[in-house]
C-alpha cells in the first residue's frame, strides 16, 4: 500500500506520525494542497481507492463509515484471491 | 497493517478523547488555543450535567474571546436548561443585552435556547410573540433560519425574510447562501405538508444551482464564485437524493427513480464513488415496488463496488426468500468489477525519504492507495 498525504504543511509531521503509530508502508508526498483534487477528485480524506494487479481502481471510498475496515478486508483479499 | 491504516480515524478519535479527559488546564496561565478546545471538548462530552456546567463555565471564564464561545454557550445552556431554568433565563437575558450586534453567532444561540425553553415548557403564546419580536427587529439570515426551524407558526415568514435580507445583502461568501436559505425553506415546506410549493421550490434551487456551476465553470480556481459553485456542485447530490426519498415516501416510486438518476455526480470519479449508496438506495424503492429482480439486481451493483457484510447479508437473505442461489449473484458482482475497473492518472510522487514512486511501480500488485493527512 501506499498513503499519499495531500496536505504539504503536514509532511513535517509525518515522521512523528508514522513512528507513533507503527506504520511501516511508504508515505508519499504532493507538491500543493489542489494536487489531489485536482488529479484524483479526492474531495476529502480518507480516501481510499484499491487497485488491482494491472493497475486499474476496483473500488474506490471516500470516508470511515460503518463496517469500512471489513468491506476494506474482504476487496482486498477479494482482488488476491484469497477466501 | 492495512486494517490498522484502516482503523485509524477510530482509534486517533478514541485517543484525542482519552488525552482530552485528562488533560489539566492551569487556572493561571491563559491555555493555549489547542488546549483549550481540548477542555471544551472534554467539557462537552461530560455525561453528569451539573458537572458540564462546572466545566463550560469555567471555559467561557478562561477563554473569553474564543471562536468556539458560540458553542459553549450552547452546550451550557441546554444543559441548564436541565438543571436549573432559572439560571438558564437569566443568562438568555444577559447575552442578548451584551451581544448585540445582529449578526453575533452568541446572539443566534441566546435566541434559539429561548425558544427551546419555552418550547419544552409548552407556552405557545410566549413562543409566538418572541417570533413576532425576531421578525420585527433581527435582520441576520442564520438567526431568522435558527428561529424558522423552532415555530411552525411563524416559519413561513422567518424564512421569507431571511431570503429577502439575504437578498440585500448577498456576496459570494455570505453564509447560508441563497440557495442555501431557499433549499432549506422549500424542505420546510414538503415536512409541513405544502408538499407540491416546497417541491416546485427545490426544484427551482436544483436548476438555479446547476446554472451557477455552469456559469463558473470557466473562472480561475479562486474566484469566490468558482469556489463557492464548487460546494454548490457538492450539494447537488445529497438534494436530490433527499427529493429522492420525499417521492419515494409519497409513493411516486419513478419519480423518486429519477431523481437518484439526476443525483449522480457528473465527475466520473464522484460517480464511481457514489454507486454503492445510490444502488442501495434504488434497492429500498424497488423493495416499495415490490420487484425483487430490480432489487437484487441493485443490490449486486453495490456489491460490486463496495464488499459490505451488510450487503452480503441482504443478497443472501433476498435470495432465501426468492428461491436463488446468492452465489449466483456474487459471481456477478465479481464479473461487474472486472467490467468496470477503471485507470487511473499516472503518478510521480516522492516519499518523504525522497524515494520516486510511480503508479508504473506499484501496478503489478494489488494496491491501497490511502489519501490522508497525519493527525
Amino acid at each position: 500500500m501506499v498513503a499519499i498525504n495531500v496536505n504539504p504543511s503536514q509532511d513535517k509531521d509525518i515522521p512523528e506520525w508514522r513512528a507513533k503509530n507503527k506504520y511501516t508502508f511508504p508515505v508519499l508526498v504532493t507538491p500543493d494542497r489542489e494536487y489531489a483534487r485536482t488529479n484524483y477528485s479526492v474531495p476529502g480524506t480518507p480516501t481510499n481507492l484499491i487497485l488491482n494487479s494491472s493497475g486499474k481502481m476496483v473500488f474506490r471510498h471516500l470516508g470511515y463509515g460503518p463496517g469500512g475496515e471489513v468491506a476494506m478486508e474482504a476487496e482486498i483479499r477479494e482482488l488476491l484471491g484469497l477466501k | 497493517m492495512m486494517l490498522a491504516v484502516c482503523a485509524t480515524g477510530a482509534v486517533l478519535a478514541v485517543a484525542q478523547l482519552q488525552q482530552a479527559a485528562m488533560t489539566v488546564v492551569p487556572a493561571t496561565a491563559a491555555p493555549r488555543q489547542s488546549e483549550a478546545l481540548k477542555a471544551l471538548q472534554a467539557a462537552m462530552q461530560e455525561k453528569d450535567a451539573a458537572k458540564r456546567v462546572t466545566m463550560l463555565e469555567a471555559f467561557i471564564r478562561d477563554n473569553p474571546n474564543s471562536s468556539a464561545l458560540s458553542t459553549a454557550y450552547s452546550f451550557l445552556l441546554s444543559a441548564l436548561r436541565t438543571t436549573d431554568r432559572d439560571k438558564a433565563d437569566k443568562l438568555i437575558d444577559e447575552l442578548l443585552a451584551k451581544y448585540t450586534d445582529p449578526k453575533s453567532p452568541i446572539r443566534r444561540t441566546a435566541y434559539s435556547s429561548k425558544f427551546m425553553s419555552l418550547a419544552a415548557q409548552k407556552k405557545t403564546d410566549e413562543i409566538h410573540s418572541l417570533a413576532q419580536k425576531v421578525l420585527d427587529t433581527e435582520t441576520d439570515p442564520s438567526l431568522l433560519v435558527t428561529l424558522a426551524m423552532a415555530d411552525k407558526e411563524f416559519s413561513a415568514k422567518l424564512f421569507e425574510k431571511a431570503i429577502a435580507e439575504r437578498i440585500k445583502d448577498s456576496n459570494a461568501t455570505a453564509s447560508p447562501t441563497l440557495e442555501d436559505l431557499r433549499w432549506q425553506y422549500g424542505q420546510n415546506l414538503i415536512r409541513m405538508g405544502r408538499k407540491d410549493e416546497g417541491l416546485k421550490l427545490s426544484l427551482d434551487v436544483l436548476e438555479a444551482s446547476k446554472k451557477a456551476i455552469a456559469a463558473a465553470q470557466a473562472l480561475p480556481a479562486n474566484d469566490p464564485q468558482k469556489r463557492r459553485a464548487e460546494m454548490l456542485r457538492r450539494t447537488l447530490g445529497s438534494r436530490y437524493q433527499s427529493l429522492s426519498r420525499v417521492m419515494a415516501e409519497a409513493g411516486d416510486y419513478p419519480k423518486a427513480l429519477d431523481y437518484l438518476d439526476l443525483s449522480v455526480p457528473t465527475d466520473p470519479m464522484g460517480a464511481f464513488e457514489s454507486r454503492p449508496s445510490l444502488e442501495m438506495m434504488r434497492a429500498d424503492i424497488y423493495q416499495k415496488m415490490g420487484k425483487p429482480d430490480l432489487q437484487m439486481e441493485s443490490y449486486t451493483k453495490a456489491y460490486a463496488a463496495r464488499m459490505d457484510a451488510s450487503t452480503r447479508d441482504k443478497i443472501t437473505d433476498l435470495a432465501k426468500k426468492t428461491g436463488s442461489a446468492p452465489e449466483k449473484a456474487f459471481a456477478r458482482a465479481r464479473k461487474m468489477r472486472k467490467n468496470s475497473a477503471t485507470p487511473i492518472k499516472p503518478f510521480e510522487l516522492k516519499s518523504i525519504e525522497g524515494k520516486v514512486t510511480t503508479l508504473a511501480s506499484v501496478k503489478s500488485k494489488v494496491t491501497l492507495i490511502n489519501f490522508f493527512f497525519p493527525t
